[in-house]
């Protein structure tokens, strides 16, 4: 249920992350849910990712309650300001390499910048974006951009909203013949997926430890005994459909006998 | 002489009579293990490496700190502010070479108490406003 969108948001990231441009001009700094608000001197851009609105239909009307046909918003703010460029006669002007210096170059970073997020996250082909298209997301039926920008704070800012609306699997009940084993067995899918497939040292693995030890009181579901045989025991004798069977009375006549049908080994 | 001047000529006489010792602690992202130097932003910050922990002076103040949401016979130890600014540290700014970082932690070390810092603002030609965020856990104890 809900835990499929931190799997959604865990690996988003990854996916991201990933594409090498983004990595290139952002560095890493795609912030899961982040509340704490922007110091101005931070390194731009940065991507802000939250998963928001998540609406779901039950698969069964008739009975309503999980499983549910889950889609929910997954809003990506793309955050760069404006670092202008300095000239000083006499001087190389000074830039900072890969800052935009006019409203055009920012404006334009912006939509590299979503262009490549989109693309990444709906039709990626690195490990990390199949491991998001295979596991979590099942649909990207909508998409929409809204564009915030200021200069009250004194330096340029601009925000681009990007808004998927995601559609995410239903994963099935899991087999009873076939019960997850290992650490994340716990855990629902697709997070199990996602955290099997995760850097064991990095922070996506330490928040589904954090998850798993919260989860330890449930338990790891056991796997049903396998069927072997049945015991029957049998006191074969004549009586009127009105009478009550009496097993000590049986027991006392000496009329029992034990039957074990077992599965050959 | 201007006010202003008057002003900045008695910073000095005004940190030493209210000034105490704070410690900077600074955080940072701890590196991906894939990719060392790159920082992971998403998780728990620990101790920076680049930037190394820094004792300075400054005055602590707590304005309105007095208001407290407490029933009768309540020490105010046992309750939080309600209507209180948030705590501050008023500092010359060349008490802090490096800036202090949103997220750093500052320990004051007359009450030992831990604050993490929400905003650095600097604000008279040589003063500067750090704003904290009070009652933080540190990463290393135990939830």
């Amino acid at each position: 249920m809900s835990l499929m969108r931190t799997a959604l948001r865990l690996q988003a990231i990854e996916a991201l992350n990933s594409d090498p441009v983004i990595d290139a001009m952002v560095q890493g700094r795609v912030y899961d849910s982040r509340i704490a608000n922007f110091d101005h001197r931070e390194p731009v851009p940065t991507i802000l990712l939250t998963s928001e609105e998540t609406k779901g239909e039950a698969w069964s009307h008739q009975n309503g309650g999980a499983p549910f046909g889950l889609a929910c918003d997954l809003v990506l703010e793309i955050a760069m300001n404006a670092v202008a460029q300095v000239g000083v006669e006499g001087q190389d002007p000074f830039e900072a390499i890969g800052y935009a210096a006019t409203d055009r170059e920012l404006e334009a970073e912006l939509d590299l910048l979503e262009e490549r997020a989109i693309e990444i996250l709906t039709r990626g082909e690195t490990t990390a974006a199949q491991l998001l298209r295979e596991a979590v997301v099942k649909r990207v039926p909508t998409v929409a951009c809204s564009r915030f920008a200021t200069d009250q704070t004194g330096e340029k800012f601009a925000v681009h909203l990007v808004t998927l609306r995601i559609e995410l699997f239903t994963p099935e009940d899991p087999d009873p013949f076939d019960m997850p084993t290992g650490t994340y067995a716990v855990l629902p899918q697709p997070l199990r997926a996602i955290a099997e497939a995760s850097d064991p040292k990095g922070s996506v693995r330490s928040t589904c430890d954090l998850l798993v030890s919260r989860l330890s009181p449930v338990g790891t579901p056991a796997a049903p005994m396998p069927f072997t045989g049945a015991d029957m025991i049998l006191a074969p004798q004549a009586r009127d459909a009105g009478e009550a069977p009496d097993r000590a009375a049986d027991l006392a006549a000496g009329r029992t006998f034990a039957v074990a049908a077992n599965i050959p080994a | 002489m201007p006010f202003e001047d008057e002003w900045l000529a008695r910073q000095g006489e005004l940190d030493a009579a209210f000034s105490e010792g704070f410690i900077l602690e600074p955080q940072a992202p701890p590196d991906l293990p894939s990719r060392p130097g790159r920082g992971d932003v998403n998780a728990r910050a620990v101790s920076s490496s680049a930037r190394p922990a820094l004792p300075f002076t400054g005055t602590f103040v707590d304005a309105g700190s007095t208001l407290h949401a407490h029933g009768r016979r309540m020490a105010d130890s046992a309750s939080h502010g309600i209507a209180a600014e948030r705590p501050m540290i008023d500092v010359p700014e060349a008490a802090l070479p490096q800036r202090p970082q949103v997220g750093d932690i500052i320990r004051r070390l007359k009450t030992g108490t831990v604050f993490t810092v929400q905003a650095y603002l600097p604000e008279a030609p040589v003063r500067a406003w750090i704003y904290l965020a009070e009652g933080e856990r540190r990463q290393d104890e135990p939830r």
